[in-house]
């Protein structure tokens, strides 16, 4: 009964050939790989600074820490190392993590590899959202910023994510999925409204809330702090754990939403939680660290290209590279023109854009069907 | 077939409407009732437009009818809890489409994804479907590198596989049947006639062989009628005929019914249904 596989009389009989994904590096390697990479860069980048510390000393007081061994560094190092470097990096890794699979989250939503947090408007409109908590919560809400304290950021990047991507997936959705070219566009005009209200906030801004909203414009891990470390990691794992236990669901969405639905996922639950994770996810990382774009279109592209797409891969496999990546883009903003330090968001823009472009020319007659 | 079984699908007086432009409403299907039996293999025909693909959807749940029932295994089909309908059911779309370069085992693996079971049973399942639609051999392929009839056939591997009986190969004579339902939207459009008759014959061997009521929407009169058990044309949104091919498909009805010009031979396997523009 079953249909031969090499029909004699069969025009279009098959030949076998090996594909080249049969090359696909298996799941349990590529987190091997990736999570030495990290750790590695972890250690430099604790290292790299105005004050060095090898990365020797580094691995000498983290056993110290540990009640290990001792000697072999100095206070003013371990001091440099726990109060200013180490929040730093974790902070960076953290947020990477959550950039790397927020963006693999949203490609599966969106049924379409190039959504980004930052390109389709997500980053911004979180953005704007604490730009506005900033200069105008107090007036509206007096002691709102004592009341919320560190929290109040997040919370307002997180609504301002979400509120961002229910607009574009509702601007750019189709029955085929959501199409390249309106998600774009949707992205550029909630982009450019976002500027436009931050520009705005900015202007009729006290001198003092306008250092703390500069440096969301080009983003900066500058602000680390144990707290800060502290809140992103709390609110991370909630997003990390949330995003994750979607990736069934979001690998059925790639046949489509009606043949997900067949399949007993439950979409619109499906897409309602996967909006709100990643909107989280990058609220987090907006609200402290402000827009560090393209770590989610790149970590989860070069996570497919090395492993495919399964989301069981794609998602721990992007976390893992979207923190190597953002750790050693701060080390190079930090240590490029030091004494001074270069906004991370601008570095991985540099990076991530040419790539982007890339990505669309390769793909420009198939995308701009949708 | 026996009809004597209560059915696996049952529609009844189903209208379905579509908003137009203007804001007033077009019934697309007026009417419809239909009932499939377990084991049957119903082909659903008619001119674009007749409301074939607009059944298909009312009857896979992805239309709202205006008015009439649809019941699937004696329940009210929107009384059915998602999962467990959708270990019974699989829905073959008329364009199944993919947003990331999966493999053809992956895919169809993921027609797997409401079933339970072990790891090694459900990857033999999908296994055991693939060899049946003839893609098991392009397993580790990516679907991009896949021509458009691949695919197609990849894709009826995935909704094989979400209700391919536990059994695998092992005749089910003697077993329970199952009442589960398969829905095909143009299996067979971009196929070549070799796959064409290949996809008819695996179908209607599964329809028989596990007592699954199927429901194929079919242009070719040809294969609808060598390989359905029963026919039913749809013409303007409502069943203009329901029997055995060989009564159904008449050189009259086919003439009126598609608007061309049709001959019809009896041969012995089944009848073969060629077609050629309307002379008048």
């Amino acid at each position: 009964m079953a249909i031969a596989s090499t029909p004699p009389a069969s025009p279009t009989s098959p030949t076998p050939a090996r594909s080249r994904d049969a090359g696909r590096l298996p799941a349990p390697v590529l987190f091997g790989v990736l999570a030495v990479l990290l750790i590695v860069l972890l250690v430099l980048a604790a290292g790299r600074g105005a004050y060095p510390i090898s990365p020797s000393q580094v691995v000498a007081i983290f056993l110290s820490k540990l009640g290990v061994s001792d000697g072999g560094f100095d206070a003013q190092q371990m001091g440099v190392l726990w109060t200013i470097r180490l929040p730093r990096v974790v902070l960076g890794a953290g947020i990477g993590a959550l950039l790397g699979m927020a963006g693999a989250t949203m490609q599966s939503l969106f049924r379409n590899p190039l959504a980004d947090p930052g390109l389709i408007g997500v980053s911004s409109g979180a953005a704007l959202a604490v730009a506005l908590t900033i200069v105008f919560g107090n007036l509206w809400w007096p002691g709102l910023t004592t009341q919320l304290g560190l929290a109040l950021y997040p919370l307002a990047a997180f609504v301002g994510g979400v509120v961002t991507t229910l607009l574009v997936y509702r601007i750019g959705r189709t029955s085929l999925g959501v199409s390249v070219a309106a998600m774009l566009l949707a992205g550029i005009a909630l982009n450019a409204i976002a500027f436009a209200l931050i520009g705005l906030a900015s202007y009729v801004a006290t001198d003092e809330q306008l250092r703390s909203m500069t440096f969301w414009n080009l983003g900066s891990l500058a602000a680390a702090s144990w707290p800060v470390a502290g809140v992103v990691s709390a609110g991370g794992v909630i997003a990390v754990f949330g995003m994750w236990r979607l990736r069934v669901g979001l690998n059925a969405m790639a046949l489509g939403e009606a043949e997900a639905r067949h399949l007993g996922v439950h979409v619109d639950r499906l897409k309602t939680l996967s909006i709100i994770f990643s909107a989280l996810a990058v609220g987090l990382a907006v609200a402290f660290c402000g827009m560090i774009g393209f770590i989610g279109l790149v970590a989860p592209h070069c996570i497919r290209l090395i492993a495919g797409p399964d989301a069981r891969v794609v998602m721990p496999g992007s976390a893992l590279l979207g923190a190597a990546l953002t750790v050693g883009a701060d080390v190079v903003a930090r240590t490029l023109v030091a004494p001074a330090e270069m906004p991370i968001g601008v570095l991985t823009a540099l990076i991530g854009a040419p790539f982007f472009l890339v990505l669309l020319l390769r793909g420009k007659g198939r995308m701009m069907e949708g | 077939m026996t009809s004597v079984q209560a059915p696996v699908l049952r529609v009844d007086a189903l209208t379905v409407h579509r908003r137009q432009r203007g804001g007033a409403d077009h019934a697309v299907l007026r009417d419809v009732s239909l009932t499939v039996a377990p084991g049957e293999l119903v082909m659903l025909i008619g001119p674009n437009g007749a409301g074939k693909s607009t059944l298909l959807a009312a009857v896979s749940g992805d239309l709202a009818p205006a008015s009439g029932r649809i019941d699937f295994d004696g329940k009210p089909l929107a009384s059915w809890h998602r999962k467990t309908l959708a270990q019974c059911r699989a829905v073959l779309p008329q364009r199944a489409g993919l947003s990331l370069p999966f493999t053809v085992q992956e895919v169809i693996q993921l027609g797997c994804l409401a079933r339970t079971g072990s790891h090694a049973t459900l990857a033999r399942l999908a296994d055991e479907a693939a060899t049946a639609a003839g893609v098991d051999h392009l397993a580790d392929r990516s679907m991009t590198q896949l021509s458009g009839g691949e695919q197609a056939r990849v894709h009826l591997a995935r909704v094989l596989a979400q209700i391919w009986p536990e059994g695998g190969h092992a005749a089910q004579t003697g077993t329970e049947p199952t009442r589960n339902l398969l829905l095909l939207d143009e299996p067979c459009a971009s196929l070549d006639p070799h796959h064409q008759h290949a996809v008819c014959t695996v179908v209607r061997d599964f329809a028989h062989r596990t007592g699954t009521g199927v429901v194929v929407t079919m242009h070719d009169m040809n294969l609808a009628g060598q390989y359905g058990d029963r026919v039913v044309a749809l013409l303007d949104g409502a069943v203009v005929a329901n029997g055995r091919p060989h009564d159904v498909l008449t050189r009259t009805f086919v003439q009126q019914c598609f608007a061309v010009d049709a001959a019809r031979i009896d041969a012995d396997g089944g009848l073969l249904v060629a077609t050629r523009p309307w002379a008048g």
